[in-house]
């Protein structure tokens, strides 16, 4: 998928926890991991927000769209 | 407990008890046939023009003054075929393929409809089991209505000389339940709406 999540990179640069960044946004680790690792299909606005407003960060710290390559 | 569940557990109930009568079927047969040396029937029917009948049926005039013409006319006979000697196997062994497909297919249809009180309807098996059964109705049909047609076929050879069939007969009252090619093809476009569902499923259970 050319949409990239950057989660962990902004968890590190927070140095936040998984667990505690579910905790906090009010999903669980599983779900969590599901977006972290890309496997997600959709993310709801209310979550994006939660995790904005916990890391302090921008949509696009999280989120970045890398074009597919073909070759 | 609510009425879909009471609903629920009688289908099942249902199925399970069609699957018992269908392996006692096959004992019961089995065992009249070889022990009490009974004659199993194959019945068809067959067309074979207008018979005539030894006891005509009077029509009561009040009948004859509503319509233009009224005739009663006894359109076919119901062959019965006794088997005996050597057919006797390949005529148990129709029977048996016919009951074990008979018993696989009410054992689909109770694995589908119990799903569904665990709660885990929308899944890959149940659309490929909703599939297997609209297949497995058409294919049904169409071999039924081969089988009959090549029988009649093979017996009118005998029959046929009396008179010809040729009239037209207009069956008033079309019901598509009945026709197992329609069910069939019903339950297959249940199957594709539950594959349907089953991606919405994936799609919501992937969103976070």
């Amino acid at each position: 998928m050319p949409i990239i999540v950057n989660l962990d990179v902004m968890l590190a640069k927070r140095k936040m926890q998984s667990k505690e960044l579910a905790e906090r946004v009010g999903i669980t680790l599983a779900n969590l991991s599901i977006l972290k690792t890309g496997k997600a299909k959709a993310v709801r606005f209310s979550t994006l927000e939660s995790i904005c407003k916990e890391l302090n960060c921008q949509p696009g710290d999280i989120l970045e769209f890398r074009m597919e390559d073909h070759t | 407990m609510n009425w879909n569940k009471i609903l629920i557990i009688g289908v099942i109930w249902l199925i399970q008890i069609t699957r018992i009568m269908v392996v006692i079927a096959v004992f019961v047969l089995g065992y009249l046939i070889f022990t009490d040396n009974s004659t199993p029937l194959i019945t068809l029917p067959l067309e074979t023009g207008n018979i005539v009948e030894s006891k005509p049926i009077t029509i009561p005039s009040e009948l004859m003054d509503q319509f233009e013409e009224v005739n009663v006319i006894s359109r076919g006979y119901k062959l019965a075929i006794g088997v005996k000697g050597k057919l006797i196997w390949p005529y148990l062994a129709f029977l048996l393929i016919s009951m074990g497909l008979y018993l696989y297919f009410a054992t689909i249809l109770l694995r589908f409809v119990s799903s569904s009180r665990k709660g885990d309807f929308f899944n890959v098996k149940n659309v490929a089991r909703l599939r297997l059964i609209g297949l497995m109705l058409i294919g049904f049909d169409i071999f039924m209505w081969l089988l009959g047609n090549a029988g009649r076929k093979y017996f009118d050879r005998w029959f046929s000389d009396d008179s010809l069939h040729t009239g037209l007969s207009v069956q008033f009252v079309p019901y598509p339940f009945n026709n197992l090619i329609f069910l069939g093809l019903l339950v297959l476009v249940l199957a594709q709406a539950f594959d349907h569902g089953l991606k919405l499923r994936k799609e919501q259970e992937l969103t976070i």
